[in-house]
């Protein structure tokens, strides 16, 4: 999906999906996101989502994000985000949230995790 | 004097008359007040639209009124409350205008200089004219910082009312736009340029930004729950105090409902409203002109300074 350069891609790499987000997350299409990101937890592989290029996330942004661990939490399942943006560092930590998300520096890292 | 305070927020809940608020409490009080203790207490109320303030004073050291160059006192209206189940308490109407309110405890006038010499009404009156021309913030810091001087015998509360004077305030922004979520990724690109065009730090632009984000997307989906209308959002500023108001036209909202939740819990929703307690130095929701709408008040200042 793209919308005024805002991407969500899932990718299947072996056991791990990577959902990529692009631009600016907020209200108009924090719901794709959230979706994306559940429906990735869908399978059985371990899930990351990919930030480097978010350059804006909202609190429903955010929210999308905990959901996903949340319910990986329940499925037992690996859930972790890759290479954060400063954008999206400084509200996560905003929201005491950056102690609570596995972070990853680099794909690499996450697959290894 | 926790009780005491509880009290009184208790009994100010629904907002009775002043007057009725002291009585109520004074009731109460005295049914347990031993020992010959009592209780100094104001108790207001402020309509900032009509700039009127409505007092009532148990026994609490005179109001000062001041205007730049005169003051004018006003007197208790009753005895301190826990004395006299059946004192019955006055209550007075200021129109503030342009001028500054002072309510104190009497430790801001028993406060002692080095020869051991109370301040006093006079005294204090002194101090408060010779800071008259700063404006109310910086005012009430060198008020303090005087009295940190002396040697203050007394716990010591000031209170200063004052409209800001607007005579330096200026319009940064104005936006008008439909309550849609859509609009957001516009609205927070104006912001940010008129943010930059008041050398806001890009740390702190962003993160004015998600506050007012956050406020927005707030009332389209709580204030207008997804059904249309508009937005208006003005930034002021004066001096070194950013200014939003951000209006609406939606039924109007209690405000006591909009509380911030606590950041510790890990759970998805009500981060907007933890965000901006947390960015702002203040907020609040007032109804809109004419009781039409709501309106939300966020102020931030861009630097601390001491004194002006």
């Amino acid at each position: 999906m793209n919308n005024a350069g805002n991407e969500c891609t899932s990718e299947t790499l072996g056991d791990y999906i990577l959902v990529r987000l692009k631009g600016e997350v907020d209200l108009s299409w924090s719901q794709q996101v959230r979706r994306a990101i559940l429906d990735a937890l869908g399978g059985g592989a371990k899930v990351g989502v990919e930030l480097s290029e978010v350059s804006y996330i909202d609190s429903s942004g955010i929210a999308a994000l905990v959901e996903g661990f949340q319910s990986a939490r329940n499925k037992g399942r690996q859930f972790g985000l890759v290479a954060a943006s400063s954008a999206v560092m400084s509200v996560l930590q905003l929201a005491r949230l950056d102690k609570v998300f596995p972070l990853f520096a680099n794909l690499e890292a996450a697959r290894a995790a | 004097m926790v009780q005491v305070a509880s009290l009184l927020r208790w009994a100010g809940k629904h907002a009775p008359a002043p007057s009725q608020w002291l009585a109520e409490v004074n009731a109460e009080l005295c049914k347990t007040m031993q020992n010959g203790r009592f209780v100094c207490a104001v108790v207001g109320q402020y309509d900032s639209a009509a700039r009127s303030v409505v007092l009532a004073s148990a026994g609490f050291p005179p109001a000062l009124l001041h205007d730049g160059k005169q003051f004018n006192e006003y007197l208790a209206d009753g005895p301190p409350l826990g004395i006299l189940a059946e004192a019955v308490y006055d209550e007075r109407q200021i129109d503030l205008g342009e001028q500054a309110l002072y309510l104190f405890s009497d430790g801001a006038t028993d406060v002692r200089d080095a020869q051991g010499k109370t301040l006093g009404g006079d005294g204090l009156r002194a101090l408060i004219a010779g800071h008259a021309e700063l404006a109310p913030e910086p005012r009430l810091r060198a008020l303090i910082g005087d009295l940190k001087h002396m040697r203050l015998v007394d716990d010591t509360t000031l209170l200063l009312l004052q409209e800001p004077s607007g005579k330096s305030a200026h319009r940064v922004l104005d936006l008008e736009f439909p309550a849609q979520p859509e609009q957001m990724r516009a609205v927070r690109a104006a912001l940010r340029t008129a943010l930059d065009a008041q050398d806001v730090a890009p740390e702190l632009r962003d993160k004015l930004v998600l506050a007012v984000d956050e406020a927005c997307t707030n009332i389209m989906r709580h204030a207008y729950c997804g059904c249309e209308g508009g937005i208006a959002l003005h930034l002021s500023r004066e001096r070194d105090m950013l200014v939003f108001e951000i209006g609406d036209q939606a039924p109007p909202i209690d405000p006591e409902r909009v509380r911030p939740r606590d950041l510790a819990e890990c759970r998805p929703g009500g981060l907007g409203v933890a965000f901006i307690d947390t960015l702002m130095d203040d907020w609040r929701i007032e109804p809109g002109q004419g009781g039409k709408g709501n309106i939300l008040r966020m102020r931030k200042r861009l630097v601390t300074k001491e004194t002006e």
